[in-house]
């Protein structure tokens, strides 16, 4: 199976095709889905983040290894759930909060936290409090990261940390915030669980407040 | 009075107005629109280098004709002369005279993307700019050929789309300060709104920041006051900033 390290190597490298005709190979060749997951998908990801933090990758690069992985992942999904199993992925919301419709950080971390393992339920822009309760009662998730581009819409993120608050689910959560004008400073100030600077840091952070611990 | 102003060019119209209509003194210096585009310490160290030349000059007050723009200003302390900074989130809301004008529009029309002439006439960076921009940092800068001789053509659209800030863009507002000549700007700006299909809308602006900056009419309200060795905090409230004393 030394074939399978291609997965690894075509997601750590933006290989989209390559990604995919090794994906199937592998699922012909009935190897566990999870395996390919775990072993070599993730793996490669971690990767993917911990170059892009170091400024070793570029935004365009992880956006490759992120349509590697994407393309893979619609390959292996239906198959999960045609085996009726059980999602046991914890369940990640991110959105851009209200009045602010900047996504590009956004994206990268929901990227990254599916490379991490996550189940991404990506809410898009201007995303109001009320839509960020209802997505996390809905998917029962346990993370809910937000973000915002410029210090017009930060408050936003207090107000909707407050809403959880009201609502009683604040304990449910692991609320983390990014986005350019967001400070250590403000994300405590706000009541919010967690800040980074860059996307990849932030998986690690949400990994370690979640107790899954890094990988 | 005597003061030094260190402004971005985004204003240069508007405060050139300004000063020839004042009592007071202003050695004016405009900054680059572009050192935005570093990060905030690269953007602070730039303005600050400006501060400390004039800092033992004897000037009654520093101006400074910018906003928070991000965070730029957190950590910015006085020495010798007290700095003076508008409360405005960044320009757009300076140019419009009034923080709460900006907040309606802003979130009655999310995804509007404000333009003004000193906007429209600084769109270029200096190469000294662009090599240590964020831009640069996250390989945002690549052109299409670039994008393409890199990642193929086939994952082009792809790309761009992922990189595009203003893909949830729908809106255009040019700020008409009131100052003559803006007609060229607003068409200019009208039919780089129709080319994005976007609507189109003039806001009427005003200089009157401005103008209470350069005159040294500054109520706590819409200016903030740094004092010699005070530090710039970040406050969550609707005063935006808060000085402390540098500790």
């Amino acid at each position: 199976m030394d074939y399978l390290e291609k997965l690894h190597d075509a997601v750590l490298n933006g290989d989209p095709p390559t990604a995919i005709e090794i994906t199937e190979k592998g699922l012909e060749e009935k190897i566990d889905p999870h395996i390919l997951i775990n072993k070599y998908m993730i793996r490669a990801m971690d990767e993917v983040g911990a170059r892009f933090e170091r400024f070793e990758y570029f935004i365009p690069q992880l956006l490759m290894s992120a349509k590697a992985m994407k393309g893979a992942m619609a390959l292996i999904r239906p198959l999960l759930i045609s085996e009726g199993e059980e999602d046991t992925s914890i369940c990640a919301i991110t959105g851009t909060v209200k009045g602010d419709v900047h996504d590009i950080g956004k994206n990268l971390l929901g990227a990254l936290l599916e490379g991490g393992g996550f189940n991404v339920v990506d809410l898009g822009t201007n995303v109001s409090p009320e839509q960020f309760i209802e997505a996390a009662e809905e998917h029962k998730a346990k993370l809910v990261c937000m973000s915002a581009l410029l210090t017009t819409t930060m408050p936003g993120m207090q107000t909707t940390i407050d809403a959880f608050k009201d609502a009683g689910l604040r304990d449910d959560v692991i609320v983390l915030v990014g986005g350019a004008p967001v400070t250590d400073h403000f994300a405590k100030e706000i009541g919010a669980d967690g800040y980074k600077d860059n996307a990849s840091a932030g998986v690690v952070l949400a990994k370690d407040l979640l107790g899954i611990g890094k990988k | 009075m005597n003061f030094k102003l260190i402004s971005c060019e985004v204003f240069k119209h508007e405060l050139l107005y300004c000063i020839n209509k004042t009592h007071n003194h202003i050695d004016a210096e405009f900054i680059a629109k572009g050192i935005h585009d570093l990060n905030s310490e690269g953007m602070q160290n730039r303005i600050v280098k400006s501060i400390r030349n004039a800092d033992d000059k004897g000037y009654d007050a520093i101006l400074l004709g910018y906003g928070l723009c991000n965070t730029w200003v957190f950590g910015l302390s006085a020495k010798k002369t007290p700095l003076v900074i508008p409360r405005s989130h960044d320009c757009i809301g300076i140019l419009l005279g009034n923080k709460q004008k900006y907040l309606d529009y802003y979130f009655e029309n999310p995804g509007t993307y404000y333009q003004s002439i000193g906007w429209m006439e600084n769109t270029e960076n200096e190469p000294s700019i662009k090599k240590r921009s964020l831009q640069k940092l996250y390989g945002m800068d690549m052109s299409q050929e670039e994008l393409k001789s890199e990642y193929g053509e086939e994952n082009l659209d792809y790309l761009n789309n992922a990189l595009d800030q203003t893909k949830h863009y729908s809106n255009m507002a040019f700020i008409d300060t009131g100052l003559v000549s803006q007609h060229n700007y607003q068409k200019k700006a009208k039919s780089k709104a129709e080319k994005k299909n976007w609507s189109f809308d003039v806001l009427k602006g005003s200089i009157k920041l401005l103008q209470q900056l350069i005159d040294g009419d500054w109520p706590e309200s819409d200016f903030f006051i740094i004092h010699p060795d005070e530090v710039v905090k970040q406050s969550i409230d609707d005063d935006l900033i808060q000085a402390l004393p540098v500790t």
